[in-house]
């Protein structure tokens, strides 16, 4: 393999990590202050692409037509997150907050009930639409074309957009949890709710809000994400949910940085396999992964947690 | 005459205690529920009822049967599992590759899949010896994934995303052709579906269902009072995969096509909202679980104006349903007919004293 395509496929990959390690965020962060698993994580990115690519061409094309492309897609992006930040805040407050003790079983089957419920409330409210949905647009068209040792290697410039986007995002959603009062409070939660609000934690603020930042996220990796698949489908965010689950795993839920590096590893190691067989590349993956969880139950950076009988 | 008349009423009165003595017998049900199903496409060959009606009833019931496996798995054992539809899918690819691309008797190829399935079971039962609670449900959701991933590349064996066809397959001399509308294998069908019911029951009442539902309880417990977690947790995963499989084989046999689109994530979900939504220990409750998530849609909902305007409309409800019944009604809607039946027992009481004091006047002497 020449350099060049070594980068080629690198970039191919990380592009996809940066929507995956968006979406895990998102996951991990609803894992550790509602202690259940969220499947409606990419259902509810799929209702913010939607809404964002309709934004868009029907609303903000309508009202702004001298504003550039690039503006517009960036000011729906920005629309995109705040839908489904509240939307995310909508879950929590109507739905988890009532059965915040119930087992934890219950409140992924919640998740699962919105997971239809969305299932047919987008094609509902898109009823016009689903079969010929507007095609979603990058944010920059361009290509971005570099030489290496004799050979072009070219990146799309929305991928590269992507990657920076993800990179600031997780980067300012872990300073805010190292350092601001949220964080702090999302630390509390995750190792003892009912603790943290003896001891002063507002849980219920700091568990919407994570709802809300969660949704939020998964909403912006799915908006990016769209672009790159080139068509709005409704399963289109399956295999980021399902990757989103197993990078989670793969890295222990125990640490936020542990399933980031599960979902940056899982594109890479899928892509570069690509060239060893084509047809068993994604089963020969998930293997792998079996394998070291069954290594290492807690995931790579796991802690072990001692359970009272 | 007086005589005569004592004499029946007395003839009546014994069918009667008879009637009350089998319809107490758990077997009742079952098979008045199977009977009630064969009844349905005996109707429907009168010209009663709709072919579609009858082929739209039939997933519903290979996956309740699924479903009553997944019960012992999820209700019994404690343990979740996502991996329900990747099985269903390989019973299907095993009929397909054995008696498709091999030429094999299809009774071969079940034989083949019975022992896949107690292979594959095993292997997932040791993994849960090891992972434990959501962990697992996202591993055996790996597992299901990589299965759909193999029938999606694999285009050599499994024709890829256009899936597998028969025109005609037949099983113990049973035939099912593409040409039918009403097929003989639904019999067959039903009759498992009456089996595995029946023994699910003996089961549950064992010492073995016992022993899982303490083992649910708590594993530790369960393990202080001489349990051993290794056997009842395979047994469990085993019983669940082979039916898994065998639904899907019975899928193959009535429906002839499979494709790789339909294993995938949201029918693992779909049977596990079917067994919480009906209540996860009760055979009657997986029954109306899988029959709302399953077949309300197509049946019964399909008909009215507003869901022919708006196909996935019923996802909606189906959403709503799940949301309400695991918040409000954390037993299963089973939990709803106890209910009912309370309120009305307590409703009828209290017209009958009603009535009483209506007709003899208010008793007002008593003291205490």
């Amino acid at each position: 393999m020449s350099l060049a395509s070594f980068l080629g496929i690198l970039f191919a990959a990380l592009s996809q990590a940066a929507v995956l390690a968006l979406v895990t965020l998102g996951i991990v962060l609803i894992f550790k202050t509602s202690f259940t698993t969220n499947f409606a994580q990419g259902m509810v990115g799929t209702l913010s692409a939607f809404t964002v690519t309709m934004f868009q061409i029907n609303t903000l094309s309508v009202i702004f037509p001298h504003i550039s492309g690039t503006m517009i897609i960036l000011l729906s992006l920005i629309f995109g997150v705040l839908f489904g930040f509240a939307i995310g805040l909508f879950i929590d407050v109507i739905l988890i907050r009532k059965s915040r003790y119930s087992n934890p079983l219950s409140k992924q089957m919640i998740t699962m009930g919105i997971v239809l419920f969305l299932t047919g409330l987008i094609p509902t409210v898109f009823r016009k639409n689903i079969d010929d949905m507007p095609t979603p647009r990058p944010i920059l068209t361009g290509k971005w074309i570099f030489n290496v040792s004799g050979t072009d290697v070219i990146v799309p410039l929305h991928n590269v957009v992507t990657i920076i986007i993800a990179i600031v995002i997780i980067s300012v959603i872990f300073i805010m949890l190292k350092y601001t009062k949220w964080g702090l409070g999302v630390r509390a939660t995750a190792s003892n709710e009912k603790v943290a609000s003896m001891m002063g934690v507002n849980t219920k603020l700091i568990t919407a809000l994570s709802w809300g930042i969660a949704c939020g996220l998964g909403s912006l990796g799915a908006a990016l994400y769209a672009p790159m698949t080139t068509s709005l489908t409704l399963g289109m965010m399956v295999f980021m949910q399902v990757n989103g689950f197993l990078a989670a795993v793969l890295g222990g839920f125990a640490t936020f940085f542990g399933p980031i590096v599960g979902a940056i590893l899982i594109p890479i190691i899928t892509v570069y396999l690509y060239g060893v067989s084509d047809i068993w590349n994604v089963a020969f993956v998930y293997v792998i992964i079996l394998i070291i969880i069954l290594i290492k139950p807690v995931g790579i950076f796991g802690k072990r947690i001692a359970k009272k009988v | 005459m007086l005589e005569n008349q004592k004499i029946k009423k007395n003839h009546l009165g014994r069918f009667k205690q008879s009637y009350i003595t089998v319809s107490k017998h758990p077997y009742f049900g079952i098979v008045l529920t199977g009977f009630i199903l064969i009844m349905i496409q005996v109707f429907g060959l009168m010209g009663l009822v709709n072919a579609s009606t009858v082929s739209l009833l039939t997933p519903a019931i290979i996956y309740f049967i699924v479903g009553l496996g997944y019960t012992l798995l999820l209700g019994y054992a404690g343990l979740a599992s996502l991996g329900t539809a990747g099985f269903i899918g390989l019973g299907t690819y095993i009929i397909a590759h054995m008696s498709g691309n091999l030429g094999l008797p299809t009774e071969f190829a079940v034989l083949a899949g019975i022992v896949i399935a107690i292979l594959l079971g095993l292997v997932v039962g040791f993994i849960s010896l090891r992972i434990e609670g959501m962990y697992l449900a996202i591993i055996t959701l790996g597992i299901s994934e990589i299965l759909v991933e193999i029938f999606k590349k694999n285009v050599a064996i499994t024709h890829g995303n256009a899936g597998y066809n028969f025109f005609k397959l037949s099983f113990l001399g049973l035939e099912s052709k593409l040409t039918n509308s009403f097929f003989i294998t639904y019999y067959l069908i039903v009759i498992v579906m009456v089996l595995v019911m029946i023994w699910t029951i003996n089961l549950i009442k064992s010492p073995t269902g016992r022993a899982m539902l303490a083992m649910k309880n708590s594993t530790s417990a369960a393990q202080a009072m001489g349990i051993s977690v290794l056997k009842y947790r395979l047994l469990a995963f085993v019983i669940a995969t082979v039916i898994a499989i065998f639904g899907g084989m019975l899928y193959m046999l009535r429906f002839l096509n499979t494709q790789p689109g339909s294993w995938g994530i949201a029918l693992s979900l779909n049977i596990l909202a079917a067994v919480v939504i009906g209540g996860t220990k009760s055979m009657y409750g997986v029954m109306a679980g899988t029959f709302i998530i399953f077949a309300l849609n197509d049946i019964v909902l399909k008909r009215m104006a507003f869901f022919q305007e708006f196909p996935n409309a019923s996802y909606i409800l189906n959403g709503l349903l799940i949301i309400l019944v695991v918040m409000f009604y954390p037993g299963g809607i089973v939990r709803l007919f106890t209910d009912i039946k309370n309120w009305m027992i307590k409703l009828s009481k209290k017209i009958k004293s009603g009535w009483r004091d209506y007709h003899y006047g208010k008793d007002t002497n008593i003291t205490e």
